[in-house]
């Protein structure tokens, strides 16, 4: 981790102890990307604007709870995505944008940049993955990216448990079956 | 995969912020977001300090609220407004109602377990109907640390006592009537007392619009405990359990209410100077 | 033309006619009249002098013995409804303040502005906050009172007459406890305020006088000594304030200042003592004196 970590694990201890200036550092660095990221699971912006001032009355709450193990962003974001989970289950939103049809319509332009990127795209797991129909990768994305349990990506994705194991399942099956061949044909 | 540190650039950043990127992109960006601080600092504005400070107004104030009790919310749904309801819960005083009924209670059981048969259950129903009285009082004539501020205030302070007035009864009724059942030679008498305390009650806040607590307490006790013992003495029991009286009960208190709804709906009663 | 006599009945702020108050047999004030319009009104006097009982009276906290009252253009002492009326639009700080026990600084403040009528929680919320920050305790709103500094807290008391923004602001000794930094700030609200209404403040403190009052009133034992703006004050004193390397003979009262001179209120001057501008507390000294030695020095 880098030095700039205990920074927020310094304010999370400070939080705890009721000061909210520290509350207040941590809203100004950390609402940007973390309502960013909340936008692209749902495409109400009421929604999202509630769950992530939720998000920081809970931080509030909870701080006590961080146990300065992994990271204050992680934490956060798992805050956060279930605080839109529970406000999801009571006004059900629009689906989020379709996956789909973004990728179909942006080309990825590479560029010297990119190139690190373009590793992670392109290499087996990233092959692999776009071999995925996005149900299946919006499944993975859920239970595997933001770490929910099946009834919270049910929710989210609006979908019921059952299909959501049930994707998740034919996900990982397909993957192992594109992944096995892809590293075989490399290693000869 | 290999562990060498990189981190986002503005274009990327830019495309992710918009949408732009596809899934398998986009959950790269989130993955290394979420544990590389750098980034997060260097990025790009993402949010205007506008929106941020409206944002903290909205966290702020939802911390420094007062967290609902178990109590307050079943009152919120039975329709109590939350501004009384935040006059209720700022009256530290009524935890005194609560310990004076509370004991007073608790000497009538003591009394009425004690005394012989029927004077026990005389001292119950002679005494119990007292309790709410007393409890009123308690609350109407608080000690508020607050005093002289609120003295200032436009808030009604008649409101202000009738609802501490019906959380001091809110607290003294059940106690009473628990210890009421529980013993053993009342029976039925256990809910004998309850109209006399209404009527008691509503004369006491009527009094109380003129008297002070001391006063108005003495006189309502004062006269229902000679009145009683002098008209009924051991026969109290009975006597009170009867249709007839308790009908007269309920016809005083109706009368009563009336009297204070007239009294308080003047604006000269909004209590205090 | 003075700007009282342009200013008809209805500028006036408040008013007392022939109010007096007696507690139990000692009578706190003497029959006075007084009249205020819209700026900042300085109360100076010794303990005992009635100030606090004037401040009551003017807050409605205290019915006067004798007398008429007129707050805000209502008539407190002629009905309940005036008075109430007069109190939405008045704002009070008390000497001392004893908080409720296991409040927070936000429920205090919810609490007294659930007395003020806000009624409707997501406005009173808002107000609470804004006043909060006003009084710079916006980041201690969960702490409970009792965890808060003495400067802190009266800040926070300072902050509960603000809400509302009132026309008439009472305010009894608003600066005990505060630092420099913390007066200066203060100054700056009231100053605010004063633009669209009266602040009344008793204060001991006559360079708060100086600073921020533009009239100001002299209470001694339950009378008005001196009713007038701060510069007639100052003239009270004008020619009586010297300063030379000697206290001057017959002064009133005279301190070695720090530049090593010594500054004597009152007095017969010799050839080394020189007049100098009087202050506030100059004038202030000098009508205390007169009033406990009338005959003059000795």
């Amino acid at each position: 981790m880098s030095g700039l970590e205990p920074g927020d694990a310094d304010l999370l201890r400070c939080v705890a102890e009721g000061d909210e200036v520290a509350l207040r550092t941590l809203v100004e660095r950390h609402a940007g990307w973390l309502r960013l990221r909340l936008r692209r699971r749902t495409g109400d912006e009421d929604l999202v604007a509630e769950a992530l001032q939720d998000t920081f009355v809970a931080v509030w709450r909870s701080a006590r709870q961080f146990r300065g193990e992994g990271d204050v962003g992680a934490w956060l974001w798992g805050i956060a995505i279930r605080q839109l989970i529970t406000r999801l289950r009571r006004h059900p939103s629009p689906a989020p944008a379709d996956r789909a049809f973004i990728d179909a319509v942006s080309p990825i332009v590479r560029s010297a940049e990119d190139e690190l990127l373009v590793a992670v795209e392109h290499g087996d797991v990233g092959t692999a993955l776009r071999r995925l129909s996005p149900e299946l990768r919006a499944v993975l994305q859920a239970t595997v990216l933001d770490g929910l349990t099946t009834r919270e990506a049910a929710r989210l994705l609006g979908i019921p448990a059952g299909t959501v194991k049930s994707r998740a399942r034919t996900a990982r099956a397909q993957l192992r079956e594109q992944l096995v061949p892809l590293r075989e044909g490399r290693l000869r | 995969m290999t562990a060498e540190p990189w981190h986002l650039n503005t274009a990327v950043w830019q495309r992710y912020a918009a949408g732009e990127l596809d899934a398998v992109a986009e959950a790269s960006v989130e993955t290394h977001l979420t544990s590389c601080a750098v980034c997060r600092s260097s990025a790009p504005e993402t949010i205007e300090s506008t929106e941020v400070a409206i944002l903290w107004e909205g966290v702020a104030t939802a911390i420094a609220r007062p967290r609902p009790t178990r109590i307050g919310r079943v009152a919120t749904r039975v329709g109590l407004p939350d501004d009384d309801l935040v006059v209720v819960r700022a009256s530290t005083a009524l935890y005194l109602p609560w310990v004076i009924s509370v004991s007073a209670a608790l000497v009538c059981a003591a009394l009425a377990a004690v005394l012989p048969e029927p004077h026990g259950s005389s001292s119950f129903v002679v005494i119990a109907p007292l309790i709410p009285v007393l409890a009123v009082a308690a609350a109407y004539d608080t000690t508020d640390p607050l005093r002289e501020l609120v003295a200032p205030t436009p808030l009604s302070k008649l409101r202000i006592a009738l609802l501490r007035a019906s959380v001091a009864l809110a607290a003294a009724v059940p106690v009473t009537l628990a210890v009421g059942l529980l013993l053993p030679g009342l029976g039925g008498l256990a809910f004998a007392w309850l109209l006399p305390s209404l009527a008691l009650t509503l004369a006491s806040l009527l009094l109380l619009t003129r008297l002070t607590a001391p006063m108005a307490t003495a006189t309502v006790a004062g006269g229902w405990v000679v009145g009683v013992l002098a008209i009924t003495g051991d026969e109290a029991p009975v006597a009170l359990g009867s249709t007839a009286v308790q009908s007269t009960f309920l016809g005083v208190a109706v009368v009563l209410c009336l009297l204070l709804w007239l009294r308080t709906s003047s604006t000269r009663l909004q209590g205090g100077y | 033309m003075t700007r009282s006599e342009v200013a008809g009945p209805t500028r006036q702020i408040a008013v007392l006619q022939g109010v007096s108050k007696t507690f139990r047999r000692t009578p706190a004030l003497h029959p006075v009249d007084l009249a205020m319009t819209p700026g900042v009104v300085g109360l100076l006097g010794p303990n005992g002098a009635g100030k606090t009982t004037m401040l009551r009276l003017l807050a409605t906290a205290i019915p006067p013995t004798s007398g008429r009252i007129h707050v805000a253009g209502y008539h407190v002492t002629g009905s309940m409804a005036d008075r109430v009326a007069a109190r939405r639009r008045l704002g009070y700080l008390p000497q001392e303040v004893v908080f409720p026990r296991g409040m927070t600084a936000f429920g205090f403040l919810d609490y007294i502005a659930v007395l003020k009528e806000w009624k409707r929680t997501d406005q009173r919320h808002r107000e609470v906050r804004r006043v909060l920050q006003l009084v710079h305790l916006d980041d201690q709103s969960t702490k409970r009172v009792s965890a808060l500094s003495g400067g802190q807290r009266r800040r926070l008391a300072i902050a509960q007459a603000l809400m509302g923004d009132p026309q008439l602001v009472i305010l009894d000794e608003p600066t005990t406890g505060l630092d420099p930094e913390q007066r200066a700030s203060l100054r700056g609200i009231l100053s605010g305020l004063a633009r669209t209404g009266t602040v009344l403040l008793a204060t001991h403190q006559t360079e708060d006088v100086a600073a921020l009052c533009d009239r100001v009133v002299v209470l001694d034992a339950g009378r008005v000594r001196f009713d007038g703006t701060v510069a007639e004050l100052i003239e009270l004193a004008r020619g009586q304030v010297y300063v030379g390397a000697q206290e001057v003979p017959g002064a009133f009262s005279s301190w070695r200042t720090g530049t090593g001179l010594v500054r004597s209120v009152g007095g017969t001057p010799g050839a080394d003592a020189q007049p100098v501008e009087p202050s506030v507390e100059d004038a202030y000294l000098l009508l205390r004196m007169q009033q406990t030695h009338p005959a003059g020095a000795t």
